[in-house]
């Protein structure tokens, strides 16, 4: 149940983010609403619902845009896999972990895109993308950070006395 | 197994998941997963466009309400102003109030050269409620040459007459009174009468003859019979005319509004006459009281 209910979200949160972002653009920054959901659900969930989680997002994120179908998926992957070894090898992940995650995740999902768009013929000046989109967007994620993780314990929580 | 050897397998569960990624990754960029990507798509895009109905909505609402801030901020902005530029514009209109009222009394000064006014302001009622109606208190006493019996005008008629005088104030016997008789004419017509004061402040004329012609909005006017008014002062409009046995009656509605006076022209020029020697032998006359 737990999964079905955490991919219902990202699902939501994808489809947020390609309706409610744009309203809230500074620059071209907005928040990686797929990205903090599936690094903030991996922090305490098991290895595959983070992988479900990168899947669902990424493929629903691609289905919404021009790129092509797996290209967000692989930065999420990334993101949730290394989160499981740093968790394994810290017993835990803390706020710190969390703030280089979230700032490593949006690098690595904003320049892999950079890249896989660039694979496909869809050139974007990577200095410009960013100052004018990248570092407004990871201003956006660390904002939405703490918020962002209370609002996905209180969601597992309820997933989880509900079982 | 993954969950049992997590360091072994993981990276082989990455590398699956990467591989699956970059497989569909490049079937999708040559597009062989065009008509999956539609049909997938299709949820996504109506959610997509429900979302986007919210967000407009959400959006003009906001905007609406920044709007309504802004707004607020404006109307408290001008609350503000208005604040500030209330008394300056009650000062103004006080201003153009006693320029219009002083202009007024200059215009019925001027129309008796003949005259001499002394202009007063009105510094009180009667302190008894019970007698609002029946004087006032001017600013003008014995000093500025105010005497007792001097009528008192302004540049709509007749107002009273002085009944006491001190030093440097006087008291103003209004033709509201019930004490009050003034000698009257019917302008038009010529025919006599007396205005008399009522308790509740309204003046009646009476003691016109039956024969004699009187109307409706016919302008009533000092007589001077009795020489305790000049005459032709106007006194105010005959309304509601009415017959009795022996007279005619009419109400009289003044112009002025004996409630809100603020100056008022005393005609120091005007010397009352003194008929008390004639009184053992007198017969009343219509309006000859005042």
């Amino acid at each position: 149940m737990r999964p079905v209910i955490a991919a219902i979200f990202i699902i939501l949160a994808a489809v947020a983010q390609a309706t409610f972002n744009p309203q809230i653009r500074v620059l071209g920054g907005e928040p990686d609403l797929v990205l903090m959901f599936t690094l903030l659900w991996a922090t305490r969930a098991e290895l595959q619902e983070g992988v479900l989680l990168a899947f669902v997002g990424g493929i629903s994120l691609d289905l919404m845009s021009a790129a092509p179908l797996g290209l967000t998926v692989i930065p999420l992957l990334l993101v949730v896999f290394g989160l499981d070894y740093v968790r394994e090898q810290l017993f835990g992940v803390g706020i710190v972990t969390l703030l280089i995650f979230v700032i490593g995740g949006t690098l690595a999902l904003k320049l892999i895109s950079l890249f896989g768009l660039a694979l496909v013929g869809i050139g974007l000046a990577p200095v410009q993308s960013f100052t004018y989109t990248i570092l407004p967007t990871l201003v956006y994620n660390l904002v939405i950070l703490l918020p962002g993780y209370g609002f996905v314990r209180w969601v597992q929580g309820r997933v989880k006395s509900n079982e | 197994m993954i969950q049992r050897n997590p360091r072994a397998r993981r990276g082989i569960f990455l590398l699956i998941t990467l591989f699956v990624c970059l497989v569909l990754f490049i079937i999708s960029a040559i597009g062989l997963l065009a008509p999956i990507e539609g049909l997938a798509g299709t949820p996504l895009n109506a959610l997509s466009g429900l979302f986007n109905r919210i967000a407009l909505a959400l959006t003009g609402g906001v905007s609406d309400l920044a709007e309504i801030q802004e707004l607020r901020q404006r109307n408290a902005d001008l609350e503000e102003a208005l604040a500030r530029l209330q008394p300056q514009l009650v000062e103004a209109l006080e201003i153009q109030s006693d320029y219009e009222r002083l202009a007024d009394l200059i215009d019925y000064t001027e129309r008796f050269p003949d005259q001499q006014f002394i202009a007063a302001d009105v510094i009180g009622g009667d302190a008894n409620n019970l007698l609002r109606s029946t004087t006032i208190i001017i600013n003008r006493g014995a000093r500025d040459g105010i005497a007792v019996r001097m009528p008192v005008v302004t540049g709509q008629g007749l107002v009273g007459r002085i009944t006491r005088v001190s030093a440097d104030a006087a008291q103003v016997l209004l033709i509201t009174s019930s004490e009050s008789r003034v000698s009257a004419r019917v302008q038009v017509s010529r025919a006599e009468g007396s205005v008399i004061g009522n308790v509740d402040g309204s003046l009646t004329l009476g003691f016109v003859p039956l024969n004699a012609g009187l109307a409706d909005n016919d302008i009533i006017i000092t007589s001077g019979l009795g020489g305790n008014f000049p005459a032709d002062i106007v006194i105010g409009q005959a309304i509601n005319v009415r017959q009795t046995e022996l007279a005619q009656e009419a109400d009289v509605r003044s112009l002025i509004n004996f409630d809100i006076l603020e100056v008022v022209l005393v005609i120091t020029s005007f010397q009352p006459v003194d008929l008390s020697v004639f009184e053992d032998n007198a017969t009343p006359v219509p309006g000859a009281g005042n």
